[in-house]
Formats: C-alpha cells, structure tokens, sequence
C-alpha cells in the first residue's frame, strides 16, 4: 500500500514528488543490509540509536510520526561503479547522503540529531526518560509521565550522537576557558537552529543555492572573509586543535573507511586547516552547554541555544542545542547537528552542473 | 542529466520526517484602502533572545512585563526591525496599535498589531516590507508573510494567502496586491456565500424540511393528499421567497452590527427552525402559512449568516458590496439545490410511496435537529453533526437516489390514481 511521507513537522515538506511504498519484513532486513554496507560501524549505530530515540518520543508525543516506521531509502540514478548515482537514508532525526560516483566521494549533506539526548532501555524493553523539572526528577516510562523511579534492571544507556556531543563539548571546554582564543570564536548572533538545514527558505533554513554550479555561482550563504566566522584553528594550542580534529571526526567516521578517510584527510590538511575557523554562541544561561545528560541539569532549558561551528574551506559542521519539542513541556532539551561540504555536497561531480560522465 | 536535477530536487523537496521546527514568527497583512494593517505574532521566548541580544544591555522582560512596564522597549524595538514603503521606496507611516499574548499548544506568543500607511496620495495595494525582528538576533529564525484581507485581490481572513518567508538572507519582501478588482472581491464572495449554503447542512436541512409537505393540502389535522402541481410550485416559490426577504433582512441588520444577537442562541433556534418543520411534516401544524414561519425563521438564520461577514474585518465600501455578493451567492445555491430537487418532489408527492417517503425524510430532519440542539445547547458532542456531514459529502447521490425513487414510484403508480 503506497504512503505519503509525511513531514515530520519538518520544513512543512508534507508532500513528496516520488512515489514511495511500506517495505515487507524481507525487504527491511535487505535494505538494513544495504544500509550496513553502505555505512561505518559507528555511522549504522549511530541511525539505529536514533531510530530508537524517534521512537521514544513518538511514544510520548504521537501528534507526529516521527518514529523509525516513518524512515525513508531512495535511490537516485542507477546503482553504479563509474557513474553518478546516489543512497539517501532519510528520517525524522536522521538524513545520510551518500553520492556515489567513481572515485570521487561524498557523503553530505548529513544531519543527525536527538530528543531525548539520552534514554535508558530496561531488559524487558520498558524505555525511560528521565529528567528534572523544577528540582524534582520526571520519568516518562514508555512514553508515560511519573514521578515514581521505574524498577527493572538496566540492560542499556543509549545517548544516539553521543560521540558528537561528548567531542563538542571537549572543544567548548577548552575554548571557554581559554579567555582570550573564546572571546575571538563566540558569535555575535544567536541561534535555535542549525543555519543550514537541507529545507525550504519557509523554515527559516537555506538551501537555494544547493547544489550551486561553481562555474557561475558561488557558495554565498556560507561566510566569506576573515570575520565573524569565529577563530583560526591555527589560533588554537595544540589540546584544542586535537579536540577540534577530533570533533571532526566525529561526523566523518560515520561514513565508510574508503569514503572517510579520503574526506577526512582532505578536511585536515594543513592548507584546509589553515583556514578552518571554530565558532560558538552561548546558551541561554551564558555559556556554550554541551554537557552529557542535560535534562539532568537544575534548569535544563537554560542550555538551548548553545551552538557550535567548524567553518572549513570545504567543512562545514554545526551543532546546536534545542528547546525540547516532545518534552517541551519540562523544558527540557535536545539537539541538531549538520555537517556539509561547501564543495561536494550531493557529490563533487553534480555541483559543476557537468554530464556525470565527463568527471 | 536535465532529468537528474528535476528528480534531485523533488527528491529534496520531499525529504521527509525533518527534524522539529523551532517556533517562527506569523506577519499577517490586511490590505485596507486606507494602507495596511499588520499583525505580528511572534514566539515570546524567541524574542527574548533577541532582546537579550540586541545591545541595549537590558535585561529581557519576561511575557506578562512585556505588555506592561517593559514594553516601550518592546514596541521601540519592534519599530526599529520593521519598515514598511511603497514600490516607489517613499517611506509609510508605521505606528504601533497594540499588543496582547496568546498561547497556543504551550506556545506563547506576542500579538503586535501596527498600522502602515502611505504618504498621502501613495498607493496602499503596493507593501514594500523590511523585516528583521528577532531574525537580526537570532539569525535561524523566520517569519512566515500571509496576506490575510485583501478584498479586491479576493483573500479573505478565512483563508490566508501565504505570500513569503523572511530569513537571515531575505529581509526583505515586495507584497504587490495591486493585479486586484472590485470584481474579484465580488466573485470571491459570491462563492463564499454559496459555499456556505452547500457546507452549513442546517440551514439547507431548514428549508428542504418545510418544502417537504409543500405540494400537499391539510384537512382536519393531516395531510391528506397532493395539490396541483401548479399550487405546489406557488407554495414553493412563496416559501423560498419568503426565507429569502426573511434573512436578507437580519444578514444587513446583523452585519452592519445594528443588531447583536450571541450566536449561541441563534445556533440553537435554528436546530429549533429545522424541529419545528420536521413536526409540520409530519402532522400539519400551519398549512398553508409555511411562508410565515419561513420569512419568522428566515430572520434567525439570516444573523447567522452576518457571523460570517462581519468577521470577515471589511471596510465599508467592502462591506456594502460583500453583503450584496454574499447574500446573491446563498440566493444561488438554495435556488440551485430547489430546483434540483422539487420538480422531482412535486412528481413523487402525487404518487403512494409520498407519505412514507415524508415521514421517513420528517423523522430524520427531527432527529438531526435534536442532535444539534443539544449539542449547541449542552455542549454534549453526539455523532449527529458528522453523520450528517458525511451524507451531505453525497449530495449528488442524495440527489440521483430522489430523481430514481420519483421516477420509479410514477412508473409503478396505476394510471387511474395519477395526477
């Protein structure tokens, strides 16, 4: 039976252009497969991770269908070892681009994301949510509110993009404490979201320009110059350059080797690197908050707002934390993370607007 | 490769299950003809940051303190993030009218109301807007432009016209209403009155409930068999006429706001209008002078109808030719749906199967009507209203079920008991 993807609130993109059908059971467990092959370790736990978190809140909050029955395969062009084709993986709090074409790689856009932040599963697959709301410790079990601390035995914690977060907020640390490089990175704006999310100008995010032709267009929406972008990686000692490098490993890993490793060099060699600028822009309560389980926090919401950039000469990753959307009522929070590359976003090829077969 | 581009960009347009929004600002524009009136509903947690942000070096005022003591703030700062001029660049006037808080689904925003207006002389159909507020702050936000009244361009508050997005990169939008006439005011809401004819089920229930026994004459307290056919179309066209004068009268009244009825109770008479046809179908409680109690009850649901107008926020020029276009718009569909259905009405009243069909057709319009009474009485929610909803959904069928029922009963009839 055919089904519209739905939006799942976002970019208001209810409506599709491509036909699409539910998968049967073997058709799932063959495009997992495919999705395994396509991915590294770290980037298939990473989706399975969040498809469980889409689910946790789609049990609290049903008004969306944001759980992992809602994620989408596509395929563009023909599968292909010498032309163009392209692998998109799509859901609420996930969308993996991978672009295929020869040797050349590209793995961008790519946005993951969570809510809750963290969640811990039961062995009998009771999940809970556990934060605080005024000083007092909430658990949603199952998707339901109380207050009483839910008894079974912990069979795991799961934090989805906690390899992210955990490298954010190492760079943050040394930066915010480093007077002289943060007052240099922070931004003067602020931020909800991530600022360039693949959607239509309606919601605030910017894409028009993608993919640009180079021939005629350039890359205007990403800042240009040497201000306002936050500071020089080679402004940085050395603790906070590995934190930086690590950090950008962090999104990269999640590709294959034969993909990342190509990517991931490229991002930090010393010419890239040489003009690669860190950036943040502090929380509501002041500072830039990536701390682990921050629904735990006194006042949890006072962290939305935190934002974090590396502004490469091709990277570009953001990472932001949010105002809970399920959990908006305990104010609560979760979190947004981007990362593109400003020159071979949709594959290297397709953004010179040439024939696939002349690259 | 052309075919690459086209199925890449539906394939992003279609991108589904995105990650949440944050909340985005609403600008909603009423093109008057004096200028426009603007409405600014805007995330009060958003623009806190924005405030924060701006540099004044104050401390943000909390929700409530933003409508009082803070406010100045509030209202320089907004003033100083929203401009408004003409295609010519001349500068309009922009002057702050109000503001208030309204929270939906948790979300509180502020509601700014601002008047813009061109220098005299100055076009008012052509809005050149520049818009940063809480975007210059906190540049991932966005305001969503909808045009929401523009009476010649045929918007009307019921079905806002989203017209663009500002961003961080657009802060500036062209709003040109001026391809609008007088003539596409009227059309649309000539369509809206008819619209409201063939969806408002209760008053088109009204009417077909009294033309139920219309082509019958009453003795001793039943109905005892049809009239001519010449009298039924008499008796017809006296009741619908009478409904007619009936409503038009109070939906001028009601809408000019000379006369203010709540519309809890007139919601209510007209579940009553439609009970007291229904038992006049059944056994005759007025033969004769159906017209009455058309033109009686016409008046009640005539203020119904001026609901609809009146908070449609016309001017007054607006106001006169949108009562005429709405009114000619429920006088055509009511003509419509009684020509559709009584030629068959009149056939099928000279034969048998008529008194079944009357009740069963009586039973059911009482039955809807006590539905709706208590409902709009009681607040009691019963399945009568979307039951009914969902048959008028078929209202060709309903049709076509009566054009066979007529035409079957005749050719069943025997000839010495015809006509």
């Amino acid at each position: 039976m055919p089904t519209p993807p739905t939006g799942g609130g976002g970019g208001g993109s209810a409506g599709t252009s491509l036909p699409s059908f539910v998968m049967t059971d073997a058709q799932r467990a063959a495009a997992l497969v495919l999705i395994q092959t396509a991915l590294s370790p770290d980037g298939y736990l990473t989706m399975a991770k969040i498809r469980a978190a889409d689910d946790v809140i789609e049990s609290t909050d049903a008004s969306q269908p944001w759980g992992s029955a809602n994620y989408h395969v596509a395929m563009l062009g023909t599968p292909s070892t010498s032309a163009a084709w392209m692998l998109q993986i799509s859901g609420h709090h996930l969308t993996y681009n991978i672009t295929y074409n020869g040797a050349k790689v590209s793995a961008t856009p790519m946005f993951i994301g969570t809510e809750p932040p963290n969640f811990t599963v039961l062995s009998d697959g009771t999940t809970v949510v556990t934060g605080v709301v005024n000083s007092s410790t909430e658990y949603f079990v199952n998707g339901v509110l109380t207050t009483t601390a839910p008894t079974g035995t912990v069979a795991a914690n799961v934090a989805p993009i906690e390899a992210q977060r955990s490298a954010v907020y190492n760079v943050l640390k040394l930066v915010q404490a480093d007077t002289h490089v943060a007052a240099t990175a922070k931004l003067t704006s602020s931020f909800d979201d991530v600022t360039m999310g693949i959607s239509s100008t309606s919601s605030g995010n910017n894409d028009t320009n993608y993919p640009f032709n180079s021939a005629t267009e350039t890359a205007e929406l990403y800042p240009t110059g040497t201000t306002g972008r936050g500071v020089l990686f080679t402004s940085l000692n050395r603790r906070e350059q590995l934190a930086v490098i690590e950090a950008i490993a962090a999104w990269v890993g999640t590709q294959k080797l034969d993909i990342s490793a190509e990517l991931f060099s490229d991002y930090v060699s010393p010419q890239a690197l040489a003009q690669t600028y860190v950036a943040y822009s502090p929380g509501q309560a002041g500072t830039a908050d990536f701390a682990p389980y921050p629904n735990l926090a006194e006042s949890p919401g006072t962290a939305q707002g935190s934002y974090f950039r590396i502004d490469g000469p091709r990277l570009w990753v953001e990472a932001v934390v949010q105002q809970a959307v399920a959990y908006r009522n305990e104010n609560w929070v979760h979190y947004h993370t981007l990362w593109r590359d400003k020159t071979a976003d949709y594959g290297a090829c397709f953004s010179t607007g040439a024939d696939a077969s002349s690259c | 490769m052309r075919f690459f581009w086209i199925c890449l960009a539906a394939l992003l347009g279609a991108t589904p299950a995105l990650s949440h929004q944050m909340p985005k600002s609403t600008v909603l524009l009423d093109f008057r003809s004096t200028g426009v009136d603007a409405e600014l509903q805007i995330p009060v947690d958003r623009l806190q940051v924005a405030l924060r942000q701006d540099g004044s070096g104050l401390d943000a005022p909390d929700g409530p303190a933003m409508l009082q003591a803070g406010h100045t703030r509030v209202v320089n700062y907004l003033l100083a993030h929203v401009h408004a001029s003409g295609r010519d660049g001349a500068a309009w006037s922009t002057q702050f009218l109000g503001m208030d808080e309204r929270s939906i689904e948790n979300v509180s925003d502020l509601v700014v109301r601002l008047a813009m207006r061109p220098p005299p002389g100055g076009a008012a159909n052509v809005l050149d807007l520049r818009y940063d507020a809480v975007i210059r702050e906190l540049v991932t936000h966005a305001a969503l432009v909808s045009v929401r009244t523009d009476w010649k361009g045929g918007v009307r508050p019921d079905s806002p016209e989203l017209v663009g997005a500002i961003g961080v990169h657009t802060t500036h939008l062209l709003v040109d209403r001026s391809g609008g006439s007088m003539w596409r005011g009227f059309r649309s809401i000539f369509l809206l009155g008819m619209n409201h004819i063939a969806e408002g089920t209760d008053h088109l229930l009204f009417l077909l409930t009294l033309l139920l026994p219309a082509p019958l004459i009453a003795a001793g307290g039943r109905w005892i068999g049809p009239g001519r056919p010449v009298r039924s179309v008499v008796q017809v066209i006296r009741i619908v006429t009478a409904f007619t004068v009936g409503h038009s009268l109070t939906l001028l009244l009601g809408a000019l706001e000379l006369v203010r009825v709540p519309e809890a109770p007139i919601e209510a008479l007209i579940a009553v209008s439609i009970l007291v046809s229904a038992i006049h179908a059944l056994r005759p409680l007025f033969p004769g002078r159906e017209f009455l109690i058309a033109a009686g009850f016409g008046l009640i649901h005539g203020l119904s109808f001026a609901t609809v107008i009146s908070e449609l926020g016309l001017d007054r020029w607006g106001m006169a030719v949108g009562i005429l276009g709405f009114n000619l718009g429920i006088e055509t569909m009511q003509l419509v749906v009684v020509l559709a259905t009584m030629p068959w009405l009149v056939l099928l009243a000279t034969t048998r199967a008529y008194p079944a069909f009357r009740i069963t057709g009586a039973s059911f319009a009482a039955v809807a009507a006590l539905g709706w009474l208590t409902e709009r009485t009681t607040d009691w929610v019963n399945p009568v209203g979307p039951v009914i909803d969902a048959l008028a959904a078929h209202a060709t069928w309903l049709a076509a079920t009566l054009v066979v029922l007529s035409l079957g009963a005749k050719a069943l009839q025997p000839r010495d008991r015809a006509g």
